[in-house]
């Protein structure tokens, strides 16, 4: 009796054991995570929060991704190394997709990471600059990336090119504070923050304030990626915009994160500029990671105006909502 | 087995079973029944918040639409949108706004700031915001909506905020319904958060709040988020609500935590409300139930087989009573308590139970609490509160409804509502009902019912009731009295329309001033007098436009004397009408004093008096006016001889007076320079003295002319005499004036000094003279030279040949070699010779023109070039229409073929391809000639119509250089164009023009 309780408990072990293996083997037949390459517009800094969250808090595992982040810097181009072959993906300037697109590289974007543009203006609050009609016979500091907003906010105002000067500086905090230069441009996440974090008085003058409203970073990938792999370019998507609802969530948690892909990052300094993102990627107005074609169209007019676009083009082949669409159904 | 153990064995499972059958039963009961209740209350909770959350946000929509439709805020809005700031009156406006207007919004817990916005670029004109000033908002929902209707935008994130906004907007129209301006408030969303927390204090767990469509927390959470719009929630409740789904049900909300919750989507605002508790609060009762019974159950078990053997013998009579009490409980009477006539543990477990009855009465006491709660929550609303079944009958009502009816609650519920209400009203109010139960909608309405004898309005508001399963079970009506505020409003229609009846029918001016002279009423016969509309008058300090400037200051002290008290009183003075008119009136002035005794209108009443104040003063005007207008007139005449003597002397041109006869009697100082004579001088004299005799007949003439008046001045360039005996060449204007009699009186005359031109003509004359002459002398040399040099030309070319024929190759090498240059040179001499007699002939030897056929032309012009055609291979065609035109036919043969033979000269490597095209201008025939030659540097394209201008070496192209210049004259001659297009190694075109005015036919 007792041997047979034995052998019974026994068997019963071995076919729960059986079962489970088989059980286990079924679970890992799920395939092996995709490898992806997303090109980065600069060096690592809180400006791809919303990937390293995505990364870190394993949305990207979760979506079966196994993401790599190239760095870029000054000189590298994101859309050549997406055309290349190096990575998968990359994040751009929405202004610099157009351009492409207008040359024929078969680019497209995929979601937008800042729906608001960065790019503002600013002056020592004692100069008493307070508007864009008082840059009327300054000199305004301004790099290449930040003419066509520059462009576009005088000609709203209806001031000509001609009534102001431009100069290209690089960005240097005891250079603003001589005066030299009395009106700079600067990124609202960049110069802006240092400047208050340094204490100084400054007045900020926003674009939006004056007609203007320009998409900046967006994720882009190639029109032949999307065909050959439309479901892991969904899932991408979706692991981004996880990220991006983590990050102006939980902003504090992305300087440490920044500092594991760049050792020299200030982890303190880095959350700040995260938070001072979140009214760009977030609008309240509509969803993360959203595109608007009428915003679209706005930003190629502005090019086009200036000369920057060399000719018009469709503004509906430089971007799609299929992959957010399909994200964000799945969601629900 | 003993039987005692037996007993006990069989007594102690009797009792298990029986205890915890019980238990399970009042648990389970109880759990459901407080579920329900709780159920209940969240959704009520939720349609209140939801009710006063619209309630705030239709305040605040009205009160913004309120200061939109001032009069004075259009006006000042309309001055703002209209003009620049650095105008004084765009100054006033703005002054206006910023002190009495715009800040009326601030601060009662609706708007933070306001803003008004240009319709036309979206750009903030004013707002008690000054940092916001200037900026634009052209592409905001809330601006684009607002210029048509009142919006509340969903709340959003600002960047130039860095927080979360909610705005209103609303547009200010003018009288014709165009618009102004969008007024726009930012909501204060710390009131909206306070709404969804009141109340909250009285439970540990609960709260309300709002989500956005997109997952946003958009008010504080009770558990630590105080940053909206920044946190994404996610639950089950918000997930379902999201898609539109109203319901109540258990879920983990967004901690992760079990709560009861009730959730409704606001379309209108695309937010979701939910309320929530914990259910570990919710439950409480119930679970802390479940733990005593527990340690009752396990108490009775001891006490059972401690028990059993005495039970064994003495248990029937108590057993049965025990039996009999536990029954009892268990059909609901938790009044009920066993009979306790024992000290044992029969005794004990009969107390067990009597303390199990009273934790259910516990639980009672906890649902009446919550019972309480609610009330206090529905008691205390302003609001009439009903819940009404499908057949009209009232379930229940707050005393606001019952003191609605005249009674208090209990004489109501219970009670159908047919009973209550008028038949009509009270069918209506069924109907609404049964349609809120059957089809699950909202129904909002404002309508009036009569109530024990009066009629009273209500705002109200009826809403489905769902149970814990989302069934419909009742309807919640929520009722606002508004009866004071239509009566009022109604009141003062009535009001107004008998004061209007008597203004507007009045002959009387009468007119109606706040204590700041502002216009509030201004009757028709004030509208009549003056041509102004009360429109355009209204809100508008009547001192502005409508008095003298002169009389301003007198009339402004009257009317502050009338506010320190001085009234009734009478005055005269006078209006100006919209058409400038001036009217005198007398007034009759009172006041009417607010409820402190101060003035709040100023009433005038006036008769229009300027007919008797005319005749008053026409007839002292009268003699004033004769005395001035002898004074005007001496005064005139003196200035205006002032003025021409003036005129007169100071002009730089002569100028001089004569009698009708030509004798001078005043002249000027540019005249006296002019002729050298002195004014005394040349007051001896009269026009015809200095007048050249070849001018006399024709001055005389014009004179005549001038007398019988058939013509009023003339002009004329004529010569006098300088008193130096010199002639002077003078342009004259000459006018004759009669007195009244129509008599000859003066004849002035300007006089102009154009000596230098007509010099300067002469001499331009006598040289276009001497070029004609020069022109025809050069044509005739070049012809007459190259006609005549062709004779010794002809012998030295001649001879030259005999020479070489004869000697050729007896004498030395050097010989032969020099006679062949000799002939070479003589040749191209003959050709030379030959080409520029062509060339000069085109202008001597042209023939008269006449109509000519193209088609003719260019076949004459082919055959003479065939054999080079045949030579080359060359392909020439040509279009199908080939004109007739007028000109010179031998010269027109010459030109085709020049240009035909330029371009298969110019060939390239293949044979020539040469193509004639014709085409129809506005005036002109444009001929190409199109080869595939050889071409040349579009900047040589004049230089090769030069006569000898040669572009390649004669050793390549033979030729004189002359071929295209003829061209060119000959084009010139039937004035044509000619110009030339060209590559090099892509072909040339030569195109040229002969006017297309005498052709006849057009042939194809």
């Amino acid at each position: 009796m007792l041997k047979g309780v034995f052998s019974i408990k026994r068997l019963v072990l071995v076919i729960f054991w059986a079962v489970n293996l088989v059980a286990c083997t079924v679970g890992n037949e799920k395939p092996a995570a995709v490898p992806v390459a997303i090109k980065l517009r600069w060096t690592h800094n809180a400006q791809f929060g919303g990937l390293y969250a995505a990364d870190q808090e394993g949305y990207f595992a979760a979506e079966g991704i196994d993401a790599t982040f190239l760095e870029g810097g000054p000189g590298i181009d994101p859309i050549a190394a997406v055309l290349d072959g190096e990575a998968q993906f990359g994040i751009a300037g929405a202004d610099v997709i157009l351009l492409a697109r207008s040359q024929g590289k078969p680019v497209r974007a995929i979601a937008t990471i800042y729906q608001r543009n960065p790019v503002v203006f600013f002056a020592l609050t004692n100069t008493g600059i307070t508007t864009p009609q008082q840059f009327a016979g300054k000199t305004i500091r301004a790099t290449l990336d930040m003419l066509p907003t520059l462009r576009a906010m005088m000609a709203f105002m209806a001031i000509p090119p001609e009534a102001y000067q431009i100069v290209e500086l690089p960005s240097d905090i005891a250079r603003f504070a001589s005066g030299e230069v009395p009106i700079w441009g600067g990124f609202v996440t960049g110069m802006v923050l240092d400047l208050q974090q340094a204490g100084y008085d400054i007045q900020v003058i926003y674009p939006d304030n004056y007609g203007v409203h320009l998409y900046a970073d967006t994720l882009f990938t190639t029109d032949a990626f999307m065909a050959e792999s439309p479901d892991v370019v969904t899932r991408v998507v979706r692991a981004t915009r996880n990220g991006l609802t983590f990050a102006v969530t939980q902003p504090e948690a992305i300087g440490p994160m920044v500092a594991l892909y760049n050792d020299q990052a200030d982890p303190a300094a880095e959350s700040l500029r995260m938070m001072a993102s979140i009214p760009l990627i977030q609008s309240g107005t509509t969803r993360i990671g959203w595109m608007d074609q009428a915003k679209w169209q706005e930003m190629h007019d502005i090019l086009l105006a200036q000369g920057v676009l060399p000719n018009e083009i469709d503004v509906s082949t430089v971007f799609t909502l299929a992959f957010l669409e399909k994200s964000i159904g799945d969601e629900k | 087995m003993k039987l005692s153990s037996k007993l006990a064995g069989l007594f102690m499972a009797i009792s298990i079973l029986t205890v915890a059958g019980v238990g399970v039963l009042a648990f389970q009961s109880s759990r459901r029944s407080l579920e329900a209740k709780v159920f209940e209350d969240l959704a009520k909770t939720t349609l209140l918040k939801e009710a006063e959350l619209e309630r705030w946000l239709r305040n605040n929509e009205q009160d913004l639409e309120k200061v939109a439709q001032r009069p004075l805020v259009k006006q000042y809005a309309a001055t703002l949108a209209s003009l620049q700031p650095d105008d004084p009156a765009y100054q006033e406006a703005y002054q206006q706004l910023d002190i009495d207007h715009l800040p009326l919004l601030i601060g009662t817990g609706g708007y933070l700031t306001i803003s008004i916005l240009r319709p036309s670029d979206g750009q903030i004109l004013i707002s008690t915001d000054k940092s916001l000033e200037g900026f634009f908002r052209e592409n905001e929902t809330y601006f684009l909506k607002g210029q048509s209707q009142t919006y509340t935008q969903t709340p959003a994130y600002s960047l130039v905020d860095n927080g979360v906004v909610m705005h209103t907007s609303t547009p200010i129209l003018s009288k014709d319904g165009d618009l102004i301006a969008v007024l726009v408030g930012h909501q204060d969303l710390g009131e909206m958060s306070r709404i969804m927390e009141q109340g909250r204090e009285l439970t540990a767990t609960e709260e309300t709040y709002l989500v956005n469509q997109f997952g946003f927390l958009v008010t504080n959470s009770r558990f630590g988020v105080t940053s909206p719009l920044r946190v994404t929630v996610n639950s089950p409740g918000v997930n379902d609500c999201l898609t539109g789904t109203s319901a109540t049900t258990i879920y983990n909300d967004y901690r992760d935590v079990p709560v009861l919750g009730s959730y409704r989507w606001l379309p209108n605002l695309a937010l979701c409300i939910l309320t929530e508790i914990d259910q570990q609060e919710a439950l409480a009762p119930v679970v802390s139930l479940r733990q005593k019974m527990l340690w009752l159950g396990i108490l009775a078990i001891v006490v059972a087989s401690g028990a059993g053997i005495f039970f064994s013998r003495s248990l029937t009579k108590s057993l049965r009573q025990l039996t009999v009490g536990m029954e009892i409980m268990a059909a609901g009477n938790l009044d009920h308590r066993v009979q306790v006539d024992r000290q044992d543990e029969l005794g004990t477990l009969a107390n067990g139970f009597n303390q199990m009855a009273a934790s259910l009465e516990t639980i009672q006491a906890a649902l009446s609490d919550s019972e309480r709660k609610y009330r206090a929550v529905v008691e205390g609303a302003d609001a009439a509160i009903s819940t009404i079944a499908h057949d009209g009958t009232f379930l229940f009502m707050n005393t606001n409804a019952a003191r609605q009816l005249g009674g208090q609650p209990d004489d109501f519920i219970g009670q159908p509502m047919a009973k209550l209400l008028p038949k009509p009203a009270a069918d209506r109010q069924l109907q609404s009902i049964q349609t809120v139960i059957t089809e699950g909608i909202n129904l909002v309405r404002e309508s009036s019912t009569v109530i024990t004898g009066q009629t009273r309005w209500y705002n109200s508001r009826i809403q489905p009731v769902y149970d814990s399963e989302g069934h419909i079970t009742a309807a919640l009506l929520i009722a606002y009295d508004i009866t004071s505020q239509k009566e009022a409003e109604i009141a003062l229609v009535e009001e107004r329309g008998f004061v209007d009846a008597i203004m507007d029918t009045a002959e009387a001016l009468i007119i109606g001033l706040d204590n700041e002279g502002h216009i509030m009423r201004f009757n028709w016969a004030c509208e009549a007098l003056t041509g102004y509309s009360f429109g355009e008058v209204a809100g508008r300090p009547f001192w502005d436009f409508l008095l003298l400037e002169e009389e301003k200051e007198e009339i402004k002290k009257v009317f502050h004397q009338m506010q320190a008290g001085d009234f009734p009183n009478t005055h005269e003075n006078y209006w100006l009408t919209k058409s400038g008119e001036r009217r005198a009136i007398a007034w009759a002035n009172t006041c009417q004093l607010d409820t402190l005794g101060k003035v709040k209108y100023v009433i005038g009443t006036g008769i229009d008096i300027t007919k008797q104040k005319q005749t008053e003063a026409e007839l002292i005007q009268l003699n004033q006016t004769l005395e001035q207008r002898v004074a005007d007139r001496t005064e005139e005449v003196v200035q205006s001889e002032k003025r021409f003597r003036a005129a007169f002397d100071l002009a730089a041109i002569g100028r001089v007076l004569a009698t009708p006869e030509g004798q001078f009697f005043q002249v000027n100082q540019a005249f006296c320079e002019m002729t050298g004579y002195s004014e005394e001088e040349l007051c001896q004299k009269t026009w015809w003295d200095i007048t050249h005799p070849d001018f006399l007949a024709s001055g005389h003439d014009y004179m005549q002319q001038l007398i019988q008046r058939t013509i009023p001045s003339y002009n004329e360039e004529l010569t006098i005499a300088h008193k130096s005996g010199d002639t002077i060449w003078v342009r004259l204007n000459r006018i004759l004036l009669f007195n009244a009699d129509n008599q000859p009186l003066y004849l002035v005359s300007d006089i102009e000094n154009i000596t230098q031109r007509k010099t300067a003509e002469a001499e331009i004359n006598r040289i276009l003279a001497e070029l004609e002459r020069s022109n025809i002398e050069l044509q005739q040399f070049a012809y007459v030279a190259s006609h005549d040099l062709q004779e010794p030309l002809r012998m030295v070319t001649s001879y030259l040949q005999l020479l070489q024929r004869r000697y050729s190759g007896k004498l030395d090498s050097d010989a032969d070699e020099f006679i062949g240059y000799a002939v070479d040179g003589a040749n191209r001499m003959k050709q030379l010779i030959q080409d520029l007699l062509s060339f000069s002939r085109v202008g001597t030897r042209g023939k008269p023109f006449e109509p000519v056929e193209i088609k003719v032309i260019l076949k004459e012009a082919l055959t003479n070039l065939e054999t080079s055609i045949q030579e080359t291979a060359a392909q020439i065609d040509h279009d199908d229409l080939l004109p007739t035109i007028t000109g010179d036919a031998g010269q027109l043969v010459q030109l085709f073929q020049n240009l035909l033979s330029n371009a298969i000269k110019f060939r390239s490597e293949a044979p020539p391809k040469i193509h004639i095209g014709v085409q129809k201008q506005e005036s002109d025939w444009q001929f190409s000639i199109r080869d595939n030659g050889i071409g040349f540097d579009p900047q040589f394209s004049d230089r090769i119509f030069i006569i000898f201008q040669r572009l390649h070496t004669r050793a390549n192209y033979g030729g004189t250089g002359i071929g295209l210049a003829i061209c060119k004259k000959i084009v010139e001659r039937h004035g044509g164009n000619i110009w030339v297009h060209s590559q090099p190694n892509a072909g040339t075109t030569f195109y040229f023009t002969i006017p297309a005015d005498t052709i006849q036919k057009a042939e194809l």
